[in-house]
């Protein structure tokens, strides 16, 4: 396992360093993202009730759902939109490999993000969040669409075309932010909007919403595993 | 060196066998789509520290029969063992003693550099592959581009690469497709003799190439593969051998039977006594040498392969 953190903090590292070549784009990505998130915080705000600082809160970690779920079917993709046959050519089972790839990037995800909307609140509103509550949401939306995300990542292996669906469900999450009420238990089961009620009402109980997402992730590393199997069953690893 | 004859049944495992494919029927089952039968009976056997060429026309199951013996393709019958293991179930574990480069390139996100993609690939096999990216560099000519852009590379910068990084874990076989796409002749020089070196050591490797001229640098044995069907030549390769002479006019001397003459070209078997009595005879008639070259064993066999049909 630590050989492989070390392998997926190798490739962040090293995307980082690669954004770090543009300064410019770099520092006006972080600037447009924390303009643009907080103000549809202010929409999502209005359409649940809640307030600006909690609807901005939940626009971010949205986002940083959006963005890991977008990412982990394209963790080893080099450029391309689905995993290549290359990805099956490295020492490790693929599930724990994304597994791990998988981990890295969500706290470089949640990290950014929680880092931009606490700056984003202290200009606003002149006030620092509170640090534990903003890394529980964010670390609940992450936790909570970890295991989706490696769904889609089995569907690419042998599909390859699920882009469609996939994009489906990237609004549909992102869409979870702007709901006026999650007030249903079983809305602790569908990846994000647990962490979203949290959120909302933070004296709620987190394990309902952790135990579920660790369902989740359970399920997609054994997707993972069964597509990795038909894959080599198939001889589809080759097929674009 | 290679063993030509096949024993029926399983794949005995050998201490100095490195891989062995027999009776394996390989066929692609893409959901929703047709099957296809890619190849219809294939066997082969390695041993330690010898190289093997797969040639055969396009279409006729060269990488397909590589990627089963990378695992990435389970027969559908037959047996298969690679180091040891069988490839399809135990692929991770055979991949941290092989180095396998498929369709003739790695890829890595256009914006790396070259450094970014040699130090990731040498993560997932510890510090002892980190330590070796210097050396690989030199010996594949990269030396000054380490912080260039993927993107900026030329074609053959970008193979030099992807050969950097299959062997940056210092694999006991390497799985080749394609190794010499793009490569000067300089460059395919230097990697036979990297090559060659390797083999010395132990080490072996499988490649495939449609420039037989640059395999049979790189090999000492080769195996045909036709219509999905695997093919030992009868002969060992060196006897395949010939040289190539290309006279000022067509030749109507009287040559030995062993020289084959087309108008103003022979052809004979690589031996230095057999081209004495010939430049002899040719000197005495007056006619001039234009040209001599030798077509190596994997060049005269690889040219008897007839069309595929895939």
């Amino acid at each position: 396992m630590k050989q492989l953190l070390y392998v997926a903090w190798t490739k962040i590292r090293t995307d980082l360093a690669e954004q770090t070549r543009y300064p410019l784009q770099f520092v006006t990505g972080l600037l447009t993202t924390g303009a643009m998130l907080w103000g549809l915080g202010i929409a999502a705000a209005r359409t649940s009730g809640e307030s600006t600082a909690a609807g901005a809160l939940a626009t971010f970690i949205a986002m940083g759902a959006v963005s890991l779920f977008y990412l982990i079917p394209r963790l080893l993709a080099g450029g391309k939109d689905h995993p290549p046959e290359e990805a099956m050519l490295y020492p490790f089972p693929l599930g724990r490999l994304v597994g791990a790839l998988a981990a890295v990037s969500a706290v470089q995800i949640g990290a950014g993000l929680a880092l931009i909307y606490a700056l984003a609140s202290l200009v606003v509103t002149r006030a620092l969040p509170d640090a534990a509550y903003l890394a529980t949401a964010m670390g609940l939306a992450l936790f909570s669409v970890a295991g989706a995300g490696m769904l889609v990542f089995a569907l690419k292996l042998v599909f390859r075309r699920v882009d469609s669906v996939a994009m489906l469900v990237q609004l549909a999450f992102f869409a979870l932010a702007f709901a006026p009420t999650l007030d249903r238990a079983w809305v602790a089961a569908v990846p994000l909007a647990g962490a979203i009620r949290w959120l909302r009402e933070p004296a709620l109980p987190v394990w309902p919403v952790a135990a579920f997402a660790l369902l989740w992730l359970v399920a997609g590393l054994w997707a993972v595993a069964r597509a990795e199997r038909a894959v080599v069953d198939r001889g589809v690893a080759a097929y674009g | 060196m290679m063993k030509h004859e096949h024993a029926a049944g399983a794949c005995v495992p050998l201490a100095t066998e490195v891989a062995c494919v027999q009776d394996a029927r390989v066929a692609y089952r893409p959901p929703f789509a047709p099957a296809k039968t890619a190849i219809v009976t294939a066997s082969l056997r390695l041993a330690r520290g010898a190289s093997l060429g797969i040639v055969g026309p396009n279409g006729a199951g060269k990488t397909t029969l590589l990627r089963v013996l990378a695992g990435l393709i389970r027969p559908v019958s037959g047996d298969v063992r690679v180091l040891g293991h069988d490839p399809a179930r135990e692929r991770h574990r055979l991949m941290q003693r092989t180095g396998v480069l498929l369709s003739g390139a790695r890829h890595f996100p256009e914006r790396w550099t070259v450094a970014d993609a040699l130090r990731f690939t040498a993560a997932f096999y510890g510090p002892a592959a980190r330590a070796r990216i210097p050396a690989l560099v030199e010996t594949f000519g990269l030396s000054g581009k380490e912080k260039e852009q993927i993107t900026t590379l030329s074609l053959g910068n970008r193979q030099r690469l992807s050969l950097a990084a299959v062997f940056v874990h210092d694999p006991d076989l390497v799985l080749l497709d394609e190794p010499t796409l793009a490569l000067d002749a300089a460059t395919v020089e230097a990697f036979a003799t990297f090559l060659r070196a390797r083999l010395r050591q132990g080490k072996s490797a499988i490649v495939t190439s449609h420039d037989h001229a640059a395999l049979g640098r790189l090999v000492d044995d080769v195996l045909v593969i036709e219509n999905g069907i695997t093919r030992v030549p009868e002969r060992p390769l060196d006897s395949y051998a010939r040289l190539v002479v290309l006279t000022d006019r067509p030749v109507t001397a009287h040559l030995p039977p062993e020289v084959q003459v087309v108008d103003d070209r022979l052809e004979m078997p690589n031996d230095p006594r057999l081209m004495a009595r010939v430049l002899d005879r040719l000197d005495a008639e007056g006619v001039e040498v234009v040209e001599m070259r030798t077509r190596s064993g994997v060049e005269a066999v690889a040219a008897g392969s007839k069309g595929g049909k895939q």
